[in-house]
């Protein structure tokens, strides 16, 4: 059986869930939300033995019933009194402590892992590390620092330096005027890698990929332009992506690349929990197929 | 001497008395409170890597070799509502992770896959089977229920975790007394057998006993060896600055706590050979870049 732990507001999430159902596979759903607003819990830190109870669910650990877990946890903040937010957190660590603990059990993946994404320059440089290739970069509060970069290079984007999600832009004239607002928050800039996007979706050992073509700078906000093909990346650069599954202990990875006409693979960053939904839907459930083997202990994890 | 850019709460006592220090001999020190304090790039590319540098005001020139000293850096990155300056925060968090983790001189402490989250780390290493029985539970009937149910320990270290209170207690009315004061929270629970510990201050490697409590030889085989366990463990993990804190529960050596931000008042009383063994870490030529925690992720410049 398989638990699934996180939101119903979670297409990702769902999606799984419905490819189990109509799979005919036994999953228990635990909303998180539920635990992080009412949940009840204890946890000993040493034995890895104890419960977490969002009030519809008891999970009781450790439970030999569950052959993989999987967790997708969102914490959705807004509105709160300051109070408040400080309780979510704590049971927010709660049940990231637990998870990350779960012996004799496939999560996907454990919080614990590898939050290297949320300081994107840092996870940068530990992918160049792993052997991938990565765009000319420079994280700053100081503008003659960008005007600079921005001289060495003929287009320039610039997208923000955490997990925050924000757009993927181009660097034009009118971003100079903004560079006095630098200082009170760093941008990320990078030279402009021309080329088609790829997106490779790592289960376990097994990979899935997809091109897409786009008139957009960032695909994910340009959709009616997109136009997407199943495609396969060389094994010099799968083999790097096993270095940095190695090294993440991630078992599910979503790898966004820009391939040069040239076949030059850059890599732009490997995304922890990634949203692949709708890839799974193009490739016929594929990934979603190999996630639930790999959650049934039926295909090797990293774990 | 290479500067020193320290970071962490602008009235932070350990930056303060280094600092007094670290000039005094000659050395450069900077104190940033805020990121927006200091100018600073990384650039970063394929080959080359990366390569960091900070401006310390606006008109004066870079300084790309430098060490750094974070202390109670957290403290810079309080939770906020307003979703603007959250999105600010969390943007320069993610640049003083990568700051830390890029740079190529010494740092205390280096950041890795999980920030500053050291306990996260430990956690999943042979250091855990050595730690004093724990639980987190939430809510005071389950406080009350794990006192009782205790197969170990005749007191219990307990912290409210929503207020930050901590209170410690040998008999249960008192604890049951306590609770009713506290009875919105969520409680972390620590049961060692007594109250005598024992305190080491390591830096780098150079270790001193700040406290021992107990009527044991803390300098036995079998203490050495947790401490070295302790230690090759965390040095693995960037962790050049912090203090063990343990008891002995049945003759051996349990560990109660490891502060990776010791407090100054902790080691006040030898503050000069902790002054002077910090700024030689700092100063250390032979391990350029070898504070970072890249060997043990299995990585090679």
């Amino acid at each position: 059986m398989i638990l699934f732990m996180g939101l119903l507001s979670d297409p990702t999430l769902v999606h799984t869930m419905s490819v189990c159902r109509k799979e005919g596979i036994e999953f228990v759903f635990f909303d998180t939300n539920k635990f992080l607003f009412m949940g009840e819990y204890e946890w000993n830190a040493i034995s890895g033995e104890g419960f977490l109870d969002n009030g519809e669910i008891l999970l009781e650990f450790p439970d030999s019933s569950f052959s993989g877990v999987y967790s997708r946890l969102i914490f959705l903040s807004q509105q709160q009194s300051q109070e408040k937010l400080i309780e979510l957190s704590i049971r927010m660590q709660i049940l990231m402590e637990v998870i990350s603990s779960l012996k004799e059990v496939i999560v996907v993946n454990r919080p614990h892992s590898d939050q290297s994404n949320r300081a994107k320059m840092y996870h940068l440089n530990l992918l160049r590390k792993c052997g991938f290739l990565i765009p000319q970069s420079l994280l700053t509060n100081r503008k003659e620092e960008v005007l600079r970069f921005v001289q060495t290079h003929s287009k320039v984007i610039y997208k923000g330096a955490s997990s925050e999600k924000t757009i993927v832009s181009l660097y034009s004239s009118e971003s100079t005027k903004q560079l006095d607002l630098l200082q009170n928050s760093p941008v990320l800039f990078q030279e402009y890698i021309e080329g088609v996007d790829i997106r490779t979706h790592m289960v376990g050992n097994q990979f899935f990929t997809e091109q897409i073509l786009s008139k957009g700078i960032d695909y994910r906000f340009h959709k009616e332009t997109n136009t997407f093909s199943t495609t396969e990346i060389p094994q010099s650069l799968e083999e790097k992506c096993l270095r940095y599954q190695e090294l993440s202990s991630l078992s599910f990875i979503g790898f966004d690349f820009k391939k040069t006409t040239s076949g030059k693979y850059y890599i732009m960053e490997a995304n922890p929990m990634p949203g692949y939904d709708s890839y799974d839907r193009r490739l016929d459930l594929k990934i979603s197929k190999a996630l639930i083997q790999l959650l049934q202990g039926s295909s090797p994890a990293y774990t | 001497m290479r500067p020193i850019l320290l970071i962490g709460p602008r009235e932070d006592s350990v930056l303060l008395h280094f600092a007094n220090y670290a000039r005094a001999n000659n050395c450069n020190v900077y104190h940033c409170s805020d990121l927006s304090d200091i100018q600073f790039s990384i650039w970063m590319d394929s080959e080359l890597g990366g390569n960091v540098q900070f401006f310390p005001s606006n008109n004066e020139s870079s300084i790309s070799q430098f060490s750094l000293f974070l202390h109670c850096a957290y403290e810079l990155f309080p939770a906020v509502l307003e979703s603007d300056r959250s999105f600010q925060m969390n943007e320069k968090f993610a640049s003083l992770w990568s700051l830390c983790a890029i740079n190529q001189f010494p740092v205390i402490n280096r950041p890795g896959l999980l920030d500053w989250q050291f306990d996260k780390v430990w956690g999943k290493t042979s250091i855990k089977a050595h730690n004093i029985p724990n639980l987190h539970v939430s809510n005071s009937k389950g406080v009350v229920t794990a006192w009782n149910l205790r197969s170990s320990g005749k007191e219990v270290h307990i912290e409210n975790r929503i207020t930050s209170s901590r209170a410690m207690f040998t008999e249960g009315e008192s604890l049951k007394q306590w609770l009713k004061e506290h009875v919105s929270g969520q409680y972390r629970m620590i049961f060692p057998t007594n109250s005598d510990y024992i305190v080491h201050l390591i830096i780098g490697n150079w270790t001193t006993l700040l406290l021992n409590e107990t009527e044991y030889n803390p300098d036995l085989p079998d203490n050495k060896a947790l401490l070295s366990e302790i230690h090759r463990e965390l040095t693995k993990y960037g962790v050049s600055f912090y203090v063990v804190i343990s008891t002995f529960v049945d003759g051996k050596l349990k560990i109660l706590r490891i502060e990776t931000d010791p407090p100054f008042e902790w080691y006040k009383d030898v503050e000069e050979s902790v002054h002077f063994n910090l700024l030689q870490l700092l100063q250390d030529t032979q391990t350029k870049g070898g504070l970072s925690n890249d060997s043990f992720y299995g990585l090679v410049k």
